[in-house]
């Protein structure tokens, strides 16, 4: 393959859900987080397997590309944590401790620990800056690259900033991405949603999507204590914590302080199980301030998009950042924030940084003309039919090899309409949090059993968690609140929408307990052989739909080779396993 | 290498009722051991994946996926042992791929199994004898038998190798390995001493130097810094020279 130059690298580190990815000729040749590799989750250490895959998917060495380009500037953050440490004085030793040795020891010195480590000259590196990433992630991949955009930005801090607003403009002549307004640490939705993520017991910066899914479960009664809590301007997004509840700036272990707790109630052991719908007044008032929080934060995201369009003027939005995954979020953007046209990134969490950053690198600083928009999926590493039976020949697996992707469709249906769960390992692993149809877990959304089912015996994870569908585009609007709005969402299933009376009735698996699906809708023409599967589905049954959730367990990063599949296939209830055209049942 | 072995079982013998006196040393007791087979389980299924040789291939993928099962094992023990012991703050399973395989090669990789599987032995053996006729005693028994087939297996390949007259090499493995869990231990020890040390000097930094700075940030500081701020002058740089800046 002969690439085009420039070719650049995108690199994340040191944070969490470090990631590489590779941009040639303002084509993105590859992209993956290095969890995927490493198998620690979040993995936060330098993405070596990461880079490692970007250079061999595009058959060149480290000498051969052009720039390396960083997704933040870390001086300014390192600037950050010390004069907070400063504010904090004399409560902040803790915090000046632990970043002091961290920073002084280690990331300071970060340009000659890449050097060393990829074999990169200092004059190849380059940094972005955290939030810029972001929204260059999120402008270039979208649909709406021809036309004047508004881009907002929003996580738990970068740099300094937590939410900002762009204005991204692409023509023949360049393209600019625009920093208009930001707001800035520690006041930030990101930060407030990570510390209720630890009050109510979830890791921060893993278990913000169990806040949401638990949230469908309670109802807002809250307000008044989250008054207290934090301010929202519902007019432009502003966001005010009230500081004496919260610890990030002083502690990096604990987000909140014993005051939440009196304002709250105490916070959720992490070792007790909840049980949903709530069993005990407790685990309702769990899932109350799960649901207050969650529209806490739809009415800032809300403000923020509003102020978006009135400082940009556009009629298209892109969106990126952690506060970008809340799909419910999401949603409401889409129908009530005047957008005409609403675009998220599918990795837009910090990974997705990486690819920001090299896309930023691409087109608005080596002034590289960005055409079309950027590939933002299957980005991942895939393996052959021939890698794949290697594999299970090796370690004497009985299975089965189809001619066809055909007869591979049909057969997978039929067991899919018999009830059996299967794995489905095909093409390149996905770009993102999301599986999107290439490692996934499929079973029949019709049977309402099959949520506890994958939860209990598949997944082992909470049972309160909903599973998502993933339907042919064309049948969508039957099941499924779907339309323009939320159009450039839902391939990603980054849009969780309403399930009509039909669906609910049709699909009780992956209909959540509010009457809501973040949904994945599959064509043809982008996803063609996951739409090849659901027609083959459609053709047994008369619905073209499945039951999609990732290809892992529980506290388990997506898999991302064969060798990973078969082991989580071993370790679960997995009734079978599809790799490329080959085929592994347990009952074999 | 009999005296030594009865020595480190006297030795865990004697620290086992300290080391596990209570339910919440119990709970971050096993806890440990969950993580530190979770950790391994990564390191095994990444050398089934790396690995060209099948036989290897199997061994390795069979060992990863007993670590994992005894992680999920003393995961949900430790669940069991932490019941009225209150977790603050959710303490994730955490453990670091080591990517031996692919640092060390085939050889030195099994003679690290080896040498790591008959510690695991001895101690499981010591715990199990500790805990005898209890849940933990059953748990220990059944990990046990699992740990005593790994270092069946991996010196049954050291053997294998030695046969094929490849002995002196395996000698240098095993020596090799023996070194590096010595450097390892070396380097925790270490790192202890050194957090300690920068944990000291830190102090003597914060109730020294930082009280001024911190006055100076205060006084600096102007509002509670929210709202919306209009981008600055230099927010908006794309020139190559900015980018190579880390500022």
């Amino acid at each position: 393959m002969t690439l085009q130059r420039p070719i650049v690298l995108g690199i994340n580190a040191y944070f969490h859900d470090s990631a590489a990815a590779l941009v040639a000729g303002g084509q993105v040749i590859a992209a993956a987080a290095e969890e995927r590799f490493t198998r620690v989750k979040h993995d936060s250490g330098l993405p070596l397997k990461a880079v490692a895959f970007c250079l061999a998917q595009a058959g060149v060495g480290i000498e051969d590309v052009d720039h390396v380009v960083f997704y933040e500037k870390p001086i300014r953050k390192f600037e950050r944590l010390m004069v907070t440490a400063l504010k904090a004085f004399p409560r902040g030793f803790g915090q000046f401790s632990r970043a002091t040795a961290r920073w002084l020891g280690k990331r300071l010195w970060m340009e000659g620990e890449l050097c060393e480590a990829l074999g990169a000259a200092p004059e190849q590196i380059l940094y972005s800056d955290h939030h810029r990433s972001h929204a260059a992630s999120a402008f270039f991949a979208s649909p709406f690259i021809d036309e004047r955009c508004a881009v907002v930005t929003a996580d738990g801090v970068g740099e300094w900033t937590s939410t900002a607003i762009y204005s991204a403009h692409n023509d023949a002549q360049g393209a600019t991405l625009e920093l208009l307004a930001e707001q800035r640490f520690p006041h930030s939705i990101g930060l407030l949603y990570s510390a209720l993520t630890a009050y109510l017991g979830f890791r921060v910066n893993n278990g913000e999507y169990k806040v949401m899914g638990l949230a469908a479960y309670g109802e807002p009664r809250f307000c008044s204590e989250f008054e207290e809590l934090v301010q929202v301007d519902d007019d432009d997004g502003t966001v005010r914590l009230n500081l004496k509840y919260f610890s990030h700036d002083r502690s990096s272990d604990r987000a909140f302080t014993a005051a939440l707790e009196g304002l709250l109630g105490p916070a959720r052991d992490p070792a007790d199980s909840l049980a949903l719908p709530a069993v005990s007044e407790e685990d309702q008032r769990f899932a109350d301030v799960a649901a207050t929080l969650q529209q806490i934060c739809e009415r800032a995201m809300l403000g923020v998009a509003r102020h978006a369009r009135r400082l940009t003027q556009a009629s298209r939005l892109c969106l990126a950042g952690g506060v970008a995954l809340n799909s419910v979020a999401n949603t409401r953007i889409a129908h009530e924030a005047g957008f005409e046209g609403v675009y998220v990134h599918p990795a837009a969490g910090d990974s997705g940084g990486a690819l920001g950053a090299a896309l930023w690198a691409t087109h608005c600083v080596l002034g590289v003309p960005c055409s079309t928009p950027s590939k933002s999926s299957g980005l991942g590493s895939g393996f052959d039919q021939a890698q794949v039976e290697s594999m299970l020949s090796d370690l004497r697996v009985r299975y089965r090899t189809f001619d066809t992707d055909e007869e591979l469709y049909a057969f997978v249906a039929e067991r899919l309409e018999d009830g059996d769960v299967g794995g489905w390992f095909r093409g390149r692993m996905e770009w993102g949090p999301r599986a999107l149809g290439q490692r996934s877990i499929l079973a029949d959304p019709r049977r309402a059993d099959m949520t506890d089912r994958i939860n209990r015996k598949i997944k082992f994870r909470e049972a309160f968690r909903p599973f998502a569908p993933a339907i042919l585009d064309d049948d969508a609007g039957t099941h499924f609140e779907v339309g323009a709005a939320t159009e450039h969402m839902t391939p990603h299933m980054l849009a969780v929408v309403g399930v009509t009376d039909q669906g609910r009735a049709t699909f009780p698996a992956v209909t959540h307990v509010d009457g809501t699906a973040r949904v994945q809708t599959v064509s043809h023409r982008t996803n063609a052989d996951f739409a090849a599967l659901l027609e083959a589905f459609k053709r047994r049954t008369g619905v073209g739909c499945l039951l999609n959730t990732s290809l892992n367990l529980k506290g388990e990063p997506l898999c991302a080779s064969p060798m990973h599949a078969y082991a989580t296939f071993k370790r679960s209830g997995l009734d079978f396993l599809v790799m490329e055209r080959c085929l592994v049942s347990k009952a074999a | 290498m009999f005296a030594t072995t009865q020595r480190s079982d006297f030795m865990l013998r004697l620290a086992a009722p300290v080391a596990w006196r209570n339910p919440a040393k119990v709970a971050a007791k096993l806890r440990g051991f969950a993580a530190t087979e979770l950790g391994s389980a990564r390191d095994m299924l990444l050398a089934a994946e790396q690995t060209s040789n099948p036989k290897l291939r199997r061994l390795f993928l069979r060992h990863g996926l007993d670590e994992h099962r005894h992680s999920k094992m003393f995961d949900a023990a430790a669940k069991r042992a932490s019941v009225g012991v209150r977790v603050r703050a959710y303490e994730a399973i955490h453990a670091e791929p080591q990517n031996l395989l692919e640092r060390w090669g085939e050889m030195r990789f099994v003679a690290f199994v080896h040498i790591s599987e008959s510690k695991a032995v001895a101690q499981f053996s010591v715990l199990s004898s500790h805990f005898a006729g209890t849940d933990l005693g059953a748990l220990f028994d059944e990990i046990l038998r699992d740990e005593q087939f790994h270092c069946r297996y991996s010196e049954h390949l050291l053997d294998q190798w030695r046969a094929e007259g490849r002995g002196r090499e395996v000698d240098q493995a095993m020596a090799a390995v023996k070194r590096s869990l010595l450097w390892m231990a070396w380097r925790r020890s270490g790192r202890r001493i050194g957090d300690l040390l920068v944990t000291a000097l830190m102090l003597v930094l914060y109730t020294t130097v930082v009280p001024l700075f911190a006055l100076i940030a205060r006084v600096a500081e102007r509002g509670d810094g929210s709202g919306w701020r209009p981008a600055g002058p230099s927010d908006n740089s794309a020139c190559l020279e900015d980018a190579r800046r880390p500022l």
